[in-house]
């Protein structure tokens, strides 16, 4: 049962090793692993029964000994338990992720030429053969060229893995060897590129997506 | 095909010159979180992490289920590790 500790008891209790404190997180952790697992079972709906419940014991043992080792970063802007829950769930889904996909190759979802077919939009049903149509393959095209000529190789093959074949970001930062913050950065300089040249291509860029979802 | 197409147009739209980055909004979702859940206009007082939780998949994901788990305390409906264990070992049986 949780007990009604407010954030500086907990952070006192934390700091003096205090046992009944250290048990109640642990529980608290673990309790949000196995949430964060069943939540998406499909990650590690292959394992089995022993190594599902060893999955959520390791998260929540990774996620105490981080909320430990952190404590002093907590600066009381959230509840504590809300800040702790944090710990484990970033870690259940990082560990939950990495074991789904596993067995696959990102070497084989990697371009394979400059073709960018995995960049191909359609227009279809009712604007399909209207202005609107017309409009939306103009801009696709201004943006395949965008990409093909002004984004590195390593912003068109990440953009290619998390935007497009749906690779989760902590599995291209596993493969890759780097983090999440040099991905985001990667992503986020590769979506400026592209929009500060469609902006100068005189494209109205703040009604791209009415446009391609047929609205206007 | 055409879902995720739409969705990284609407992410290339909403592009800001400037965005936090994962751990940035890491730092700051707990915070968001209670936030949300006091009623208080979370993405309101806080903008930069509402647009990083729209652009980045693995930190909106994350955020969801922290979201469920802080409002499940609150609620004292957060299930014992027991439960949990137990559902976790036998996912396809239904509940009782």
């Amino acid at each position: 049962m949780l007990t009604a500790r407010t954030n500086q008891e907990w952070i006192t209790a934390l700091a003096g090793h205090q046992p009944p404190a250290l048990e109640e997180l642990r529980d608290l952790l673990l309790r949000a692993a196995l949430y964060t697992l069943l939540t998406h079972l499909d990650d590690v709906r292959h394992l089995d029964e022993r190594d599902r419940l060893a999955l959520a014991e390791d998260c929540a043992q990774e996620a105490l000994q981080a909320v430990l080792a952190r404590l002093h970063d907590f600066r009381g802007e959230s509840k504590f338990t809300t800040w702790a829950y944090k710990f484990a769930v970033n870690t259940a889904l990082t560990r939950a992720r990495r074991e789904r996909w596993k067995p696959v190759s990102l070497e084989a979802l990697s371009e394979q030429d400059d073709s960018l077919d995995w960049l191909d939009w359609q227009p279809a049903g009712p604007v399909a053969r209207s202005e609107t149509a017309a409009l939306q393959s103009e801009i696709s095209a201004a943006i395949r060229s965008i990409i093909r000529e002004d984004l590195t190789p390593r912003q068109r093959q990440v953009l290619k893995w998390i935007a497009f074949d749906g690779i989760p970001m902590d599995v291209v930062v596993e493969r890759l060897g780097t983090n999440r913050n040099a991905v985001y950065k990667t992503l986020h300089e590769a979506r400026l590129k592209v929009r500060r040249r469609l902006a100068a291509l005189g494209y109205q860029v703040w009604e791209l997506y009415d446009l391609f979802q047929g609205n206007r | 095909m055409k879902k995720t197409y739409l969705r990284w147009i609407k992410r290339l739209q909403d592009t800001q010159e400037h965005e936090i980055d994962c751990s940035e909004c890491q730092d700051r979702i707990s915070r968001y979180v209670d936030l949300e859940l006091t009623a208080d206009s979370a993405e309101r007082q806080m903008p930069e992490v509402s647009h990083h939780l729209a652009q980045c998949g693995v930190c909106r994901e994350e955020y969801l289920v922290l979201h469920d788990l802080a409002r499940l305390e609150i609620d004292g409906r957060l299930p014992s590790a027991g439960e949990l264990r137990a559902r976790l070992a036998r996912p396809d049986e239904p509940e009782e």
